[in-house]
């Protein structure tokens, strides 16, 4: 199995953002080119020894003073009157908190209230069409959120809360991954934007905000609670950890390692077993001490928690 | 100490270019100050009467006749004044498109 | 062009006595030559060392990128590579590299015998050269930082990065960026005060202007990393906050101070640059350059807006539109600048069929590239456009078309049209095609697919990447095309092998180019010093080499039978006096060794040997400054009727003017520390205290009237020495060092209830407390050693320069701590 397909280019937008910056990007290249062509030209022509009577200050004040100058003007006035970033009035129809960790994603869905609803991690559901805030914050360092097929990036800063709105213009899955260099494996922290229509995010939503039932598959949930509740939590349980991500409803996700790895039970042993080989310096340490079966067990039970 | 001829044409030739600096420290200076304390409303004011005066001085400049002889570093302080004035109105111009502190 | 100021033959002992003067010590001993043609060459021929080191950085990370999911290199290695890649680039290769272009060329481009400080480019270089080879050895034993060439809080902090990696950054470019300022000093007294007689400011070649604007923004920017470094080194040694969110401090006060100095360095890198350009063009379309005076206007336009741009490598911070929108609109302006220039260059181009040399083809592979990279700079100033760029392969693309474009071709075609001046061949045009089609080449198809990589999703600084996202075969492309370019640099490195011969006969003016430094020289420069009617003076006069050779011009011999140097008025080039200079010595050498020694054991947490080396140096620089200022001797004729003083004191000497540079590099560091203050007030208020809980007023009153009594004794000093009153001298000099230490401590005690751990606001107090504790200790050196001059009869109502240096630098001190007690006393008061 593998990851799905998902988008991760500014050049394929499917945001309200995305489209009006791509809009913005063409107009200027469009422009850069005509200009780049018109300077090459001009160079041609010098080294073919042809127009002499070019060789006058008049032409360094026309085009190095009057010419940018005007058209710069109109650049300027052109990218800060077009609507690209939505503005933060109005209340949105979604609102998350996105907070970020050296190097995976704790997202927190808000009720009306602005008060928890429920954590998941590395992975954000919202409704298509639907005006979402993203309130970002960070745990440690800097990083910087940045889902290029929906909107351009914002940095989480120690201290500070940034917040951004985010339209999916239509139903997909989008990847996004980290743009702010965080050290370590900073090259493996993404995340997934799954835009749904509205009925299925409503039905996703009331179930993530369910807990799981205590029990299930006994001996995966007994090693799960031996070695894995210290960092993660799973809502029900005992399993109270916050210093990984929440893992309550783990297998209905996309992925796991933060973006990195499709959810299937393969994945998941492997990285259970040997985590740093496939992700060095991140901070879970590898359970290579588990006898197969144990890992075996713990692999079963998080495939239960859906 | 007196400023020796050297000084004072440094000075002179220099002129636009920090009316630029003073200008471009004020506006970004007392708008982010203002946006942090919740005074939006006096950030238009300020940009305005700072933009006003810069202009001013660098309008000054351009049309002050320096009694410097020299020919090369008189021009040179004009064209300081006029590259400075162009990126002061640049600069200002936001300020009719953007609201202050969103 | 006026009569030759020594028409008569000059006897033939003169010419032997010149070069027995400035011949270069043997053995050993060659390490304390200070010749800016010798410390010129060695200095850039290092730092192109340090361009091929880094480049082998950059080649092991495309082979890693090569292809998706490559686990050929680890994170922790790749962030290394990347950190180091950048910071060896920026540091110890661009600008190293052009100011080593300045103390190279411009001695021989002014008409001048040497710099006025040429032991303190001495200095700069060996203190650089032993430091950034440590510095760079730093990856072989994986203590090499990892915290990218900008090392943003809290990431560098000891928390989240708790090695010597991070010190080794620094405490390494620290002295890096000293060693650039001794440069700058240097480069700006030298283009005033040592041109050509005639060569006003508006006949000065276009890369002297350029020079003397990339000083003056080392000068003003250069300080505001150090305060940085310095604040992040007390963050990361003694956890004093100014980069802790949860203390009142604020990761992005370091952004602002780094990028304050981060986005001028990329036009003191490019404007040097430029400068070769501008004296390139004209050479080989035989013209002189159009628009000189609109170059010049550009060049020092871009000096003051560059300061204004430093906003947009934060445009992704959340900052307010508006405060974003102004430094969108200063980074499109900046972009005139260079537009005039770009003009000028075509404009001159296109005045004759220009001869297609290597050279020439490397100015047009510059335009290309450098074109191309300032339009997508228009894009990225563009806050939307922006958004979506920042931190991704299109701003590596951007990034790498400004600099390897704008500074990298310009540097190569700077190379071959210098080497004849230099060496003995000039290098093949034949293979000097083949380096430049490579590089060109190569170049293009690695860096111009990386701004669709970029746009199609692909951060930067990532150690690997995901397969299937349309960068597979963009990456691999970029990699093939990063071997091209470097086998044209190494097929450059051959050809410089092969070829460069610097000693003996030089290949001379290959290209018939009509500005100075292809008069005729040696290790003394030229033989007599030329007047100067225009900007390329050997076009308008075909006799002026050969009059030049047989010293028919200014100071054909050495009249005070030693080095020197003729110092010229800074608008005109009147000629002034004589700078006497001592013979080569150890000082600077060893000085410059324990500088690099001290703060390389100081980042190994090595306390006690730091310090020893620390002494040393500073002995040696005492000792240095010991030989200079020497007993004046009589006038003496250079010619033309004109005899010049051989002793200069007070704002003529040039000694002056390097205290007054100094002191705006001090000036400069403070206003980045005030900036610092009234930041973090701004965006951490709750951490001020009330009014009543500030010291009391008593403290700020007697501290201030404390060191304006050291400033008042200084001036009775001065009075004592002029009326030859040496016990009142000594006297008046000893009661100023301890007033200004006694006004300095009645400060630091004032605070002794604060601990500097507190909060964000109590680390600024102390900070300030440590400045004037500085200041007061360098004031203190130097006041002392005048005690000592003084006392052995060496200071006198004559020769008085290091009475005057001293005296320039308490009185800036005195003022800089009377701001200082205002800031730190009166500040929470009024705004609280």
């Amino acid at each position: 199995m593998s990851l799905p397909p998902a988008q991760q280019s500014a050049l394929a937008p499917h945001g309200t953002e995305a489209a009006a910056i791509h809009d913005l990007t063409l107009v200027m290249t469009a422009g850069a080119v005509v200009v780049m062509v018109v300077v090459m030209v001009l160079v041609v022509m010098a080294l073919r020894g042809s127009r002499p009577g070019l060789a006058r200050t008049s032409l360094v004040v026309a085009g190095g003073v009057v010419f940018p100058a005007v058209v710069l003007a109109a650049l300027l006035v052109y990218t800060q009157v077009k609507e690209t970033r939505a503005a933060l009035g109005g209340k949105p129809d979604v609102t998350i908190e996105l907070v970020g960790h050296q190097w995976w994603w704790q997202v927190r869905y808000l009720d009306g209230e602005d008060a928890l609803d429920f954590t998941t991690a590395n992975e954000i559901r919202i409704p298509a069409r639907a005006s979402v805030e993203v309130r970002l914050k960070s745990a440690d360092v800097l990083h910087s959120f940045w889902v290029p097929a929906l909107a351009g990036k914002l940095d989480l800063i120690p201290g500070r809360e940034n917040r951004l709105r985010i339209t999916a213009q239509k139903a997909g899955t989008y990847r996004g991954q980290c743009a702010e260099y965080c050290g370590g494996p900073h090259a493996q922290m993404a995340l997934f934007v799954v835009a749904q229509e509205a009925d299925d995010f409503k039905a996703w939503r009331a179930a993530q905000r369910q807990p799981q039932q205590a029990g299930g598959q006994v001996r995966g949930a007994a090693l799960f609670l031996e070695h894995c509740a210290g960092c993660h939590t799973v809502r029900g349980t005992r399993a109270a950890g916050t210093r990984g991500p929440d893992l309550t409803h783990v297998a209905s996700r996309i992925s796991i390692g933060a973006g990195i790895l499709p959810n299937d039970a393969a994945s998941i042993a492997r990285w259970v077993g040997a985590s740093q080989h496939i992700k060095p310096g991140n901070l879970m340490p590898d359970f290579g001490m588990l006898d197969p079966a144990s890992l075996q067990a713990v692999v079963e039970y998080m495939g239960t928690l859906r | 100490m007196r400023p020796g001829p050297f000084a004072t044409t440094v000075l002179r030739v220099t002129s636009g270019g920090f009316v630029w600096v003073l200008h471009f420290a004020t506006i970004y200076g007392f708008t982010a100050l203002a946006c942090a304390r919740g005074a939006a409303g006096v950030v238009p004011w300020l940009v305005t009467i700072a933009t006003l005066a810069a202009a001013g001085a660098c309008a000054a400049i351009l049309f002050a006749a320096w009694k410097d002889a020299r020919a090369f570093e008189r021009w040179l302080s004009k064209g300081l004044a006029a590259a400075a004035l162009l990126a002061i109105l640049l600069e200002s111009m936001p300020l009719l498109l953007v609201p202050p502190c969103a | 062009m006026s009569a030759l100021p020594n028409p008569a033959p000059r006897p033939p002992e003169e010419l032997k006595q010149l070069e027995r003067i400035w011949a270069f010590p043997r053995g050993w001993r060659i390490l304390t030559e200070y010749n800016n043609t010798f410390i010129g060459a060695l200095y850039v021929a290092t730092a192109f060392v340090f361009f091929l080191l880094a480049g082998v950085l950059a080649l092991i990370m495309r082979t890693q990128l090569a292809v998706p999911e490559n686990d050929l290199i680890k994170p922790e290695l790749y962030n290394q590579l990347f950190t180091m890649h950048g910071t060896v680039m920026m540091f110890l290769f661009a600008v190293p590299a052009v100011e080593a272009m300045g103390v190279l060329m411009l001695p021989n481009m002014l008409g001048a015998r040497d710099l006025p400080f040429p032991r303190l480019s001495a200095y700069a270089y060996w203190a650089y050269l032993v430091g950034g080879l440590v510095f760079f050895c730093s990856i072989f034993v994986g203590l090499a930082p990892t915290g990218g060439w900008f090392m943003n809080p809290p990431l560098t902090s000891a928390r989240y990065s708790p090695g010597v990696n991070e010190d080794m950054w620094l405490l390494g470019i620290g002295f890096i960026e000293i060693s650039a300022i001794a440069g700058a000093v240097e480069i700006i007294v030298g283009v005033l005060r040592t041109r050509a007689p005639g060569m006003t400011l508006g006949r000065m070649p276009v890369f002297a202007w350029a020079m003397l604007t990339f000083a003056a923004m080392v000068v003003f920017a250069f300080p505001a990393v150090i305060l940085a470094t310095t604040l992040l080194e007390l963050e990361r040694a003694f956890t004093w906050p100014f980069f802790d969110a949860t203390r009142g401090g604020d990761p992005l006060l370091w952004q602002h101070l780094f990028w304050f100095f981060g986005h001028p360095e990329v036009y003191i890198i490019f404007l040097p640059a430029a400068g070769m350009v501008s004296m390139i063009v004209p050479t080989m379309v035989r013209t002189p350059l159009v628009g000189y005076r609109l170059v010049v206007l550009a060049l020092v336009a871009t000096g003051f807006l560059s300061f204004g741009l430093w906003v947009h490598h934060m445009f992704t911070t959340g900052i307010p539109r508006l405060s974003l929108a102004f430094f969108a609109a200063a980074s499109m302006a900046v972009s005139v600048p260079a537009g005039i220039q770009v003009f000028a260059w075509i404009a001159t181009l296109s005045a004759r069929k220009p001869r297609l040399t290597t050279p020439t083809l490397f100015v047009l592979g510059f335009l290309f590239i450098f074109v191309l990279g300032g339009l997508t700079g228009v894009m990225l100033a563009a806050v939307p456009f922006d958004f979506q760029a920042h931190d991704t392969y299109f701003v590596v693309a951007h990034l790498h078309y400004v600099l390897v474009g704008g500074m990298v071709f310009p540097l190569f075609g700077a190379l071959y049209y210098w080497i004849p001046a230099l060496s003995r061949n000039a290098l093949s045009e034949r293979v000097g095609r083949w380096v430049f089609g490579l590089m060109f080449v190569g170049f293009n198809v690695a860096f111009f697919p990386m701004h669709i990589t970029g746009l199609a999703g692909m951060p930067r600084r990532v150690h690997t990447y995901a397969a299937g996202y349309g960068w597979d075969m963009l990456n691999m492309v970029s990699t093939v095309g990063a071997f091209v370019f470097a086998a044209g640099v190494a097929l450059f490195v051959v050809d410089f092998a092969r070829r460069f011969r610097p000693a003996g006969e030089k290949a001379g003016n290959v290209w018939g180019a009509g500005t100075l430094e292809w008069l005729p020289s040696g290790h003394y420069s030229n033989r007599s010093i030329p007047i100067v009617g225009s900007h390329q003076p050997l076009w308008d006069d075909p006799e002026l080499a050969r009059n030049v050779e047989e010293g028919h011009y200014y100071l054909p011999g050495a009249p005070t039978g030693g080095r020197e140097a003729l110092v010229t008025a800074p608008l005109d080039g009147k000629p002034q006096y004589i700078l006497r200079m001592p013979p080569p010595d150890w000082t600077p050498f060893v000085a410059a060794v324990f500088t690099a020694a001290f703060f390389l054991l100081l980042t190994g947490k090595f306390v006690v040997p730091a310090v020893a080396c620390g002494v040393v140096a500073i002995g040696a620089m005492l000792a240095w400054a010991w030989a200079l200022d020497p007993a004046p001797v009589a006038p003496v004729d250079i010619g033309g009727g004109i005899t010049v003083p051989t002793y200069m004191s007070g704002p003529q000497s040039t000694s002056w003017w390097a205290v007054v540079v100094l002191t705006m590099v001090a000036a400069s560091m403070y206003g980045a520390a005030v900036f610092s203050y009234l930041y973090l007030w701004t965006v951490a208020p709750r951490t001020w205290p009330d009014a009543a809980l500030l010291p009391s007023v008593g403290y700020p009153v007697a501290a201030a009237t404390l060191v304006v009594l050291a400033s008042v004794a200084f001036s009775a000093a001065g009075r004592a020495l002029e009326a030859g009153r040496r016990g009142w001298l000594l006297a008046a000099l000893a009661s100023a060092v301890v007033l200004l230490v006694a006004g300095v401590g009645v400060e630091v005690a004032a605070h002794h209830a604060l601990s500097p751990r507190a909060s964000g606001y109590a680390a600024m107090v102390h900070l300030f407390a440590a400045i004037a504790g500085f200041f007061a200790a360098v004031c203190a050196l130097l006041t002392l050693f005048c005690i000592v001059r003084a006392a052995s009869g060496q200071v006198d109502a004559v020769r008085r320069v290091s009475f005057d240096n001293a005296r320039l630098f308490v009185h800036y001190t005195v003022a800089q701590t009377l701001l200082g007690l205002l800031l730190v006393h009166g500040f929470p008061r009024m705004a609280g």
